[in-house]
């Protein structure tokens, strides 16, 4: 259950971010572009959201793991593990 | 996977062009000692790392030498920009400048291309982890000989600090194989790689 839930955090936080990297890379060339700006700042929005309801359950990042017992970056699984 | 931070790591703002002192430095950008080779060690080795928290160890390490492979880039980038075509050529800079321009490509100070015939990723974590100290060490060194070929105050500070990452690395990399070790079946007496059953 909880592992389940882990891979649906995961599915989010991986669709947020790649609608924020096409958008990014899009105004990489296309800075002027209002409607690709503000697809941007919704999928930012949208990323963060994923990002803090991921981090509740697993550390995404090293500062999310801030003040866990036993350092639970170094315990959690790892992506490559599968 | 990664993000990126607009920032160097450790600040690098080099004031007076030296393409010498560029031809020296960019061997720990590409050469068999430095930064790139130093990641893709770290970063190809964690795969078969079987204790969680030294491929922890070896994936934030592989990141962190990204970050000094930036800041070596910068170093480079910053000496060898603004030169006149006079110094390039009474420099000894030309050979290189004939190829690249002032692009920054991953070489030795000797010319020889970067090339992942000098580092290793043996699947075998004892093997790796003492490759890892020795990697370490052998970049304090450079860095140490590199320290000895320049003066320029703006360009020791960040060669400094590159150079005391090594050393902080080389430890935790020695905590690491030791983590390692306590793992090992006790029958397993002569340390042979205990991540592979054939």
């Amino acid at each position: 259950m909880a592992e389940n839930n882990l891979c649906q955090l995961t599915r989010e936080v991986q669709r947020q971010a790649f609608t924020a990297l096409e958008c990014r890379l899009y105004l990489d060339t296309h800075p002027d572009c209002q409607e690709a700006a503000a697809a941007f700042a919704k999928a930012c929005e949208k990323l963060d959201a994923a990002r803090t309801a991921y981090n509740e359950a697993a550390p995404l990042t090293p500062c999310a793991a801030a003040g866990s017992r036993n350092w639970s970056w170094g315990c959690t699984p790892w992506p490559w593990e599968g | 996977m990664w993000n990126y931070d607009k920032i160097l790591e450790f600040p690098v703002n080099i004031k007076r062009p030296n393409a010498k002192a560029a031809q020296i430095i960019i061997s720990q950008y590409g050469g068999p000692d430095g930064e790139l080779g130093a990641s893709l060690r770290y970063l190809s080795q964690k795969f078969a790392m079987p204790n969680r928290r030294v491929a922890g160890l070896l994936n934030d390490i592989g990141t962190e030498e990204l970050a000094h492979l930036e800041m070596i880039g910068t170093i480079v980038h910053q000496l060898t920009r603004n030169l006149s075509i006079e110094e390039i050529k009474n420099s000894g800079f030309a050979p290189y400048f004939v190829d690249h321009t002032v692009g920054i490509w991953p070489q030795a100070a000797s010319g020889m291309p970067f090339s992942s015939a000098s580092m290793q990723s043996t699947g075998d974590p004892i093997t790796d982890l003492s490759e890892d100290m020795a990697a370490e060490q052998k970049a304090r060194t450079t860095y140490d000989n590199i320290l000895r070929l320049i003066d320029d105050p703006d360009v020791i500070a960040p060669i400094r600090f590159l150079r005391e990452r090594e050393i902080v690395h080389y430890q935790r990399f020695g905590e690491a194989l030791r983590m390692v070790q306590d793992d090992l079946n006790s029958r397993n007496f002569y340390a042979f790689n205990p991540a592979f059953r054939g």
